[in-house]
C-alpha cells in the first residue's frame, strides 16, 4: 500500500521545570491512502502527543527528538510555522473531541467554514460560503442555510462534530486525524458520526488515524491497529488480527476491561490494575511491568524491542514474542 | 453506625417513585414573561428493592439526571411523589428531610469538579460525619481511615489534597464520600463516564462489591450501555422525560421491546470487528428539544415503525410483570 503518512522512531520530548520528559517515545508506523488506522491506550500512553507532533502543534516546550515524520515523502518536522500552516487543512486535518472548544463561539457557522475554505483554497467570499453549504449538506445536515447563520452555541454536540468534519473535509484532506471523534457523544449519534467518517473515507479516499480509548469504535471502524503504553508503541496488527490473536497482555486486558452487553454478568471484569507510570517515572525494562500478570524477571531489567510476529503482527513483550527485531518471523512463540 | 442492618420497614420497595414530574418554566424576552415549558421529567413511576441495582439509560436531554436530582430532593419536583423506606419525602420541610439525607447519597461523573480543591480529602470524608454527629473526636478519624481503606486507598492518603490524586482514585474518593454516613440508596450519575475504559472496570468491580458487602441500592445512570448492563439487575430507558420501557436487564437487553431501546443497542458499537454493523440501522437525527416535544408517542419523529396512530395518541407503560412497554406497537 502506498504510504501517505510516515511515522518514523519517534520521541518527542517536553522541557519542564524539573527538566526534559519524553511522553513519546519509540513510536515508528505508516498510514496507507484510505486505510483506517486505531490509536488505543489510555490516558498518558502518548497517543495524543503524537498525533500533535504529526499536525505540528506541540508548541513551545515541546520538540520531535528523534525520528522523522513525513507525508508523501516531505518530511514536516522542521518545517517552518508558514510552510506548515499550508499543510495544515490543506493536507492533514483534525477533529477533536470537543467541537465547541475548536470554534470560536462569537463567530457563525458560516463564517467560519467559509473563511477557511477562502484560505486555503483561495475562493472568493460568494463561492466559499456556497462551498461550505454544500459540505454542510455532504456531512448530512438539512437545514444547511440556516445553520450557516447559527453560533456554536446554538447546536447540539452530534451537529457540532459534524460542522467539524465538513470544515475537516472542505480542503479535501489526505490525512484526517479524529482525536476521541466521539467519545462526548451519545451512543445513536455516535454511530451517525462514525457512519459518516466512513462514507467520506470511501467518496474521497482520505486516510484516517483515530485516536481512541474505546475498543468497540476500533472494532467498528480500524483497518489496522496501534496499541500505546506509556509513550511507545506495544502492539501492531491488523484489526482483525489485533482482535482474535492478540499477544500483548496490555491489549488482553484493554479488550477484556469493557463489559460487553449480555456476557458474563455474574463474573467481576478483568480491570487493569493500577493506572500508567508518569514519564518521569518510568521503570526501567518494560514499561507494563507493574500492572503486568505474567512479569519475569527480565522483565524487570530489559527493555523489550517492538519484534515482527509475522504478516505485519508486532509486539513488544519478552513472554509473547519471540521473533526477530524487525525481521520477519512466521513461527508461534 | 450500622444503618443498614435496620428494619423499620417490612416488605415494600426501598424507593418508590410515583408519576414524577419536573417542568422549569421558561421565560423569554423584555419582561421574562413566561413563554414555555421544558418538561424535564414528565410522569415516571417505578419501584427499586433493598439491595438491587436499576440502571436509567437514554440520550442527554432524556432527563435522567434531573430524575436522579428529584429523588434525592436536591430539586422540588412539579408533581409526583418519592417515598423512601415508605415515607413520602416530597412535602418535607428541609429540617425533615436532614435525618432522610443520610440514607440517600450522589456519586457525580466528574470527581474533580465535586471535591473540594483546598481541603484535604480526609476532612472532607470526615465533614458529614462531623455534621451529622454520627461519630465524635478520634472514631472520626478512624472512621476516614477505615472508609479510604473499603474503597481500595490506603488509609495514609487522607492527608492529601484531591489534585494529588488520578481520575480513578477521586472517584474512589467520591465513593467512600457517599458512603460516609452509611446510606441505603446511592444515586449513581455517569460515575464512571470521564474515565479510561482500564479504570471505569475498576470503580465498576467496586461499586459491585460494596453492594455487596454493604447491601446497597443503587440507581445507576450511565449512557454507556455495556456498564449498564454489567451493574444492572433492571434497566428503564428513558427518551424526552418518559420511561418508555423497563424490565429486568438481560430480557430488556436480550429481546427489547421498544423500538427506542432496539435503536440504542444497534448504535452501540460492536465488541469484535466480526460483528460489524452492515446494514446501516443508524437511528436519524438528535432527540427533539424538550420545549417542544412531539405530540403523541414522543419517539415518532424518528422511529422507523411509526404509524397514523402515534402521532396523536400518547402510549402508557403497560406490561405483564416487571417488563413494561410504553408503545402503541412493541417489537414483539
Amino acid at each position: 500500500m502506498e504510504a501517505v503518512l510516515e511515522v518514523r522512531q519517534v520521541q518527542v520530548t517536553f522541557k519542564t521545570e524539573k527538566g526534559e520528559i519524553a511522553p513519546v517515545e519509540n513510536v515508528d508506523f505508516q498510514l496507507g491512502k484510505g486505510e483506517t488506522i486505531a490509536i488505543v491506550g489510555e490516558s498518558g500512553s502518548g497517543k495524543s502527543v503524537t498525533t500533535l507532533s504529526i499536525m505540528g502543534l506541540l508548541g513551545k516546550a515541546g520538540r520531535v527528538s528523534r525520528g522523522y515524520i513525513s507525508l508523501h515523502g516531505r518530511e514536516l518536522t522542521g518545517l517552518s510555522a508558514k510552510e506548515l500552516n499550508r499543510i495544515r487543512g490543506n493536507d492533514i486535518s483534525m477533529i477533536f473531541q470537543e467541537p465547541m472548544s475548536a470554534l470560536n463561539p462569537v463567530l457563525t457557522i458560516g463564517h467560519q467554514l467559509s473563511e477557511q475554505i477562502r484560505k486555503h483554497r483561495g475562493l472568493g467570499r460568494k463561492e466559499a460560503r456556497a462551498e461550505g453549504e454544500a459540505m454542510l449538506r455532504r456531512v448530512g445536515i438539512a437545514r444547511a442555510e440556516s445553520i450557516m447563520r447559527e453560533y456554536p452555541f446554538a447546536l447540539s454536540g452530534g451537529m457540532l462534530q459534524r460542522v467539524m468534519i465538513a470544515m475537516a473535509m472542505s480542503c479535501n484532506p489526505k490525512v484526517l486525524i479524529a482525536d476521541e471523534p466521539t467519545t462526548a457523544l451519545d451512543v445513536t449519534i455516535q454511530a451517525q458520526i462514525l457512519r459518516l467518517m466512513k462514507e467520506l473515507k470511501k467518496e474521497f479516499g482520505t486516510s484516517i488515524l483515530l485516536i481512541t480509548h474505546d475498543m468497540n469504535v476500533v472494532a467498528e471502524m480500524a483497518d489496522r491497529v496501534i496499541v500505546m503504553y506509556g509513550g511507545e508503541v506495544v502492539e501492531e496488527a491488523d484489526v482483525f488480527q489485533l482482535f482474535d490473536h492478540h499477544r500483548h497482555p496490555y491489549t488482553k486486558g484493554l479488550l477484556e476491561c469493557i463489559p460487553q452487553i449480555g456476557s458474563g454478568k455474574g463474573e467481576r471484569l478483568a480491570a487493569i490494575p493500577g493506572s500508567v507510570p508518569l514519564p518521569q517515572h518510568m521503570p526501567r525494562g518494560c514499561r507494563f511491568q507493574d500492572r503486568c500478570a505474567h512479569v519475569m524477571d527480565k522483565c524487570r531489567e530489559q527493555h523489550p524491542p517492538l519484534k515482527d510476529a509475522g504478516k505485519g503482527h508486532k509486539v513488544r513483550c519478552w513472554l509473547t514474542c519471540e521473533g526477530k527485531e524487525g525481521e520477519e518471523n512466521g513461527g508461534t512463540p | 453506625m450500622g444503618g443498614h442492618h435496620d428494619s423499620e420497614r417490612n416488605g415494600g420497595p426501598l424507593l418508590k417513585v410515583d408519576g414524577l414530574k419536573k417542568h422549569y418554566p421558561v421565560r423569554s424576552g423584555l419582561f421574562g414573561r413566561n413563554t414555555g415549558q421544558v418538561k424535564a421529567v414528565d410522569g415516571v413511576s417505578f419501584r427499586l428493592e433493598q439491595g438491587r441495582t436499576l440502571g436509567i439509560i437514554g440520550e442527554s436531554g432524556s432527563g435522567k439526571s434531573t430524575m436522579g436530582r428529584l429523588i434525592l430532593q436536591l430539586e422540588k419536583p412539579t408533581e409526583g411523589g418519592v417515598t423512601f423506606q415508605g415515607r413520602e419525602l416530597t412535602g418535607m420541610t428541609e429540617r425533615q428531610l436532614r435525618p432522610m439525607r443520610t440514607d440517600m447519597q450522589i456519586v457525580f461523573q466528574d470527581p474533580y469538579s465535586s471535591l473540594n480543591p483546598r481541603k484535604r480529602v480526609g476532612d472532607q470524608l470526615g465533614e458529614p460525619i462531623r455534621v451529622h454527629r454520627l461519630l465524635e473526636g478520634a472514631a472520626v478519624e478512624k472512621r476516614v481511615q477505615e472508609l479510604l481503606e473499603i474503597v481500595g486507598l490506603s488509609g495514609h492518603y487522607r492527608n492529601r489534597f484531591p489534585h494529588e490524586f488520578s481520575g480513578g482514585q477521586r472517584q474512589r474518593i467520591g465513593i467512600a464520600r457517599a458512603l460516609a454516613l452509611n446510606p441505603k440508596l446511592i444515586v449513581c450519575d455517569e460515575p464512571v463516564s470521564a474515565l479510561d475504559v482500564s479504570i471505569q472496570a475498576q470503580i465498576l468491580n467496586l461499586l459491585k462489591d460494596l453492594q455487596g458487602e454493604l447491601g446497597l441500592t443503587y440507581l445507576f445512570i450511565a449512557h454507556g450501555l455495556g456498564a449498564v448492563d454489567y451493574i444492572s439487575d433492571e434497566i428503564g430507558v428513558m427518551y424526552l422525560g418518559k420511561l418508555v420501557e423497563i424490565g429486568d436487564s438481560a430480557r430488556l437487553f436480550g429481546s427489547p421491546r421498544h423500538p427506542y431501546t432496539a435503536a440504542l443497542l444497534a448504535s452501540n458499537p460492536p465488541g469484535s470487528p466480526h460483528d460489524r454493523r452492515r446494514e446501516e440501522s443508524v437511528l436519524q437525527g438528535d432527540i427533539p428539544s424538550p420545549l417542544h416535544p412531539p405530540a403523541g408517542c414522543r419517539f415518532h419523529t424518528r422511529c422507523p415503525y411509526a404509524q397514523k396512530r402515534c402521532g396523536t395518541e400518547e402510549p402508557v407503560l403497560t406490561g405483564e410483570g416487571s417488563h413494561k412497554v410504553a408503545c402503541h406497537y412493541p417489537l414483539h
